[in-house]
């Protein structure tokens, strides 16, 4: 177990750095004293008692700093889970709290369970993924331990130094900080997890605090398909007014939406003009579509009507105004005739079939 | 006469409006949204039939909702596009 | 009978999300100076989440748009009661970034001496990216929390919320007082439309300083650069049909 007095020093050498004041002894050899306390515990996730390997990046990031890595498991029957994390290279110890109630990680009785576990161990950094469960946790931890938790971080620079996306990632800042521990959610693609072999970790049981959890998980639904409407269609394609009458919209619409595999839409004002059957209709019930590709040509005003289109992964446009609004809500634009383009795509789709 | 005054408050209302409302038009508000605004008004400020005049306060507050609406969608993709993790 | 709603909600000052954010010359900070700024469009989702629970006929007894910041954090307050929050409370900080935990210190003082049981935010706001400041509000407090809601429900005391999770969504229910942050799918924001804008200038706008609040909001974090990252791909119009067919190859669309 963790000597009480490397606890001390260390609480006292954040103390004094925050305060600005420094004792001699501390001076002299900050880094390294600090550099021999490192030590870094890894929350790692689990699922009905199967290891989620993403979480795994913890570990890969934790490695970049010196000192033993600990991993840690909550959960039913997570002893098996923290058997196979063992095997994980770079870990000293996986310790486990077996316990139904953490299963669905609900932060209000799993972040007193972390704070428990994190001053037992005397931790200098604590480390989660930037997942859902890390993003709904570790702030909750961070409170209840004061300190000033740093997320999604993409690199470490040194044990009190990393940087992160801001703006969405269209600036990056380095922070450094004085806080111990440091809690920290990395960003998985940034830190590639590694493979649970080669690894021979010691397993141990942690310290279950079992705090009440107000908060009662009802039910998921993993399998989320926002795809009503217009069939399960992956791809659609809409026409608008722009198409000018049925008889165009017949000879155009129908073989594009071939040449894609889409479905067939119409706006709303190309359905009261008479060129398509209400059925076609896009947006019209509120009702979200969420195809790979709404594409929509001849459209060009009825804005409204593409909000049940909004969460499409891609939105494409086609028009011969390149001021249409549709082209400030599309991902991709092509201004021109469509009476040209559409032809031209059909063609270019078919050909490369 | 009492009736088509307060269309014509009407009519300054939803002008006012749609002022306010294009001071954020993506494709500018001084050089695009206020001169075809205007000129959009101007076109019909000669009307004199009451059943006209109302159905273009109607075209206006439609043109209200959907400038509304391009601003939630294009905020709503931007949002999403930087926010949501791809499925 | 039902707890009456007394709804907290913060809102934060940004630059616009449609402006593109520039690194200053000195890789200090992102330049703020002259850009346009609105409110956090996150904590626009939690105003309008509030004013639906009214319009539902939730029994909401006040909601309380709270804002800590430069003076200009005014203006953003002004929108949230155009947008219906019946009063506005500014806490005024010129000089100090303000990191979440300090955030969710002075926000606990706040709950406390206005005694509300319900607070709504934005799940992360779109400078510091952070989405911090509920969870760390809700540990101070040791209130239940639901992060990022696309749904909300109140039946008396009880809350059952859906809330977008890795790859779908769970359903948790829980008891007020409870703090929630908002997710893009929770609901569509009203436009402060003009008329709303006026009449809110005469709802109540109560201004403190920091130094009321006796927490500790020091910095804990020091920037040591920003910089931008590598130059990312460009999106809008393509010139023909060849570089449609590309640009929807290259989103995955085709």
């Amino acid at each position: 177990m963790t000597p009480p007095l490397r606890n001390g020093l260390l609480r006292q050498a954040s103390t004094c750095l925050r305060q600005q004041r420094t004792t001699p002894v501390l001076r002299a050899s900050r880094n390294a004293t600090l550099q021999r306390l490192l030590s870094t515990l890894a929350i790692l996730e689990q699922r009905e008692g199967k290891l989620n390997m993403s979480s795994l990046a913890s570990i890969s990031a934790a490695q970049k700093l010196s000192g033993p890595i600990h991993g840690f498991v909550a959960g039913s029957n997570v002893k098996a889970v923290a058997e196979e994390a063992s095997k994980v290279e770079g870990l000293e110890k996986v310790i486990y709290v077996e316990n139904g109630d953490y299963d669905r990680g609900l932060p209000e009785n799993y972040a007193p369970l972390l704070v428990e576990n994190i001053k037992k161990g005397g931790y200098t950094h604590v480390f989660a993924g930037h997942s859902a469960f890390g993003k709904n946790l570790m702030p909750r931890v961070s409170a209840l331990l004061d300190v000033q938790q740093i997320s999604d971080i993409t690199s470490i620079e040194s044990e009190d130094t990393f940087i992160r996306p801001i703006y969405a990632g269209n600036a990056l800042l380095t922070v450094q900080s004085e806080d111990s521990p440091k809690l920290i959610t990395i960003r998985g693609t940034a830190f590639p997890a590694g493979a649970a072999e080669g690894g021979s970790a010691s397993i141990e049981e942690g310290t279950d605090p079992k705090a009440s959890c107000p908060t009662e998980w009802i039910s998921e639904d993993l399998a989320k398909s926002d795809r009503p409407d217009l069939a399960t269609a992956e791809k659609v394609v809409s026409g608008g007014r722009g198409l000018k009458s049925k008889e165009e919209f017949d000879r155009l619409m129908p073989p594009l939406a071939d040449a894609l595999g889409a479905a067939i839409g119409a706006s709303r004002a190309a359905v009261d003009s008479g060129f398509a059957d209400n059925s076609l209709q896009v947006g019209q019930t509120g009702k979200n579509v969420a195809p790979q590709l709404y594409l929509c040509a001849g459209i060009s005003g009825a804005i409204q009507h593409l909000a049940g289109m909004k969460d499409s992964k891609v939105i494409a446009a086609i028009n011969k105004d390149e001021d249409a609004p549709i082209f400030q809500v599309a991902d991709v634009g092509l201004v021109g005739d469509l009476f040209e383009k559409v032809p031209e795509l059909t063609e270019k789709l078919n050909a490369a079939k | 006469m009492a009736a088509t005054n307060a269309l014509r408050y009407d009519v300054l209302r939803v002008y006012k409006e749609l002022l306010y409302l294009g001071r954020e038009y993506p494709l500018g508000f001084e050089n695009y949204f206020r001169p075809r605004l205007h000129k959009a008004f101007s076109a019909k400020s000669g009307l004199q039939d009451q059943a006209e005049i109302k159905k273009g306060i109607e075209q206006a507050e439609y043109v209200k909702k959907e400038i509304e609406a391009l601003y939630y969608l294009k905020r709503y993709r931007a949002l999403k596009q930087r926010y949501d993790k791809p499925s | 009978m039902a707890s009456k709603l007394r709804i907290l909600v913060p809102v934060k000052r940004v630059i616009d999300y449609a402006v593109k954010p520039r690194v200053n010359k000195a890789q200090t900070a992102v330049e703020t100076t002259g850009v346009k700024h609105s409110m956090n469009p996150f904590d626009e989702l939690s105003i309008e989440e509030a004013v639906r629970f009214r319009e539902r006929k939730y029994p909401v007894e006040d909601i309380l748009a709270f804002s800590a910041g430069p003076a200009k954090s005014q203006d953003i307050l002004r929108t949230a009661m155009a947008m219906g929050a019946d009063r506005g409370l500014h806490v005024v900080e010129e000089k100090t970034e303000l990191e979440p935990l300090g955030v969710a210190k002075v926000l606990q003082k706040v709950v406390e001496e206005e005694g509300r049981n319900l607070v709504i935010l934005g799940k992360q706001s779109i400078d510091d990216d952070a989405n911090q400041t509920g969870q760390m509000l809700a540990g101070l407090l040791g209130w239940s929390q639901a992060t990022q809601a696309s749904k909300v429900d109140i039946e008396g005391d009880s809350v059952t919320v859906t809330r977008e999770v890795d790859g779908g969504v769970e359903t948790l229910k829980a008891k007020l007082p409870m703090i929630i942050t908002t997710d893009l799918r929770l609901n569509e924001p009203r436009y402060a439309s003009l008329p709303n804008i006026m009449k809110a200038k005469k709802k109540p706008l109560q201004k403190k300083s920091m130094a009321d609040y006796a927490v500790d909001t020091g910095k804990r974090l020091k920037t040591v650069k920003v910089a931008e990252p590598p130059a990312r791909q460009g999106g809008g119009k393509v010139e023909d049909v060849g570089g449609l067919i590309g640009r929807l190859k290259e989103l995955g669309a085709l």
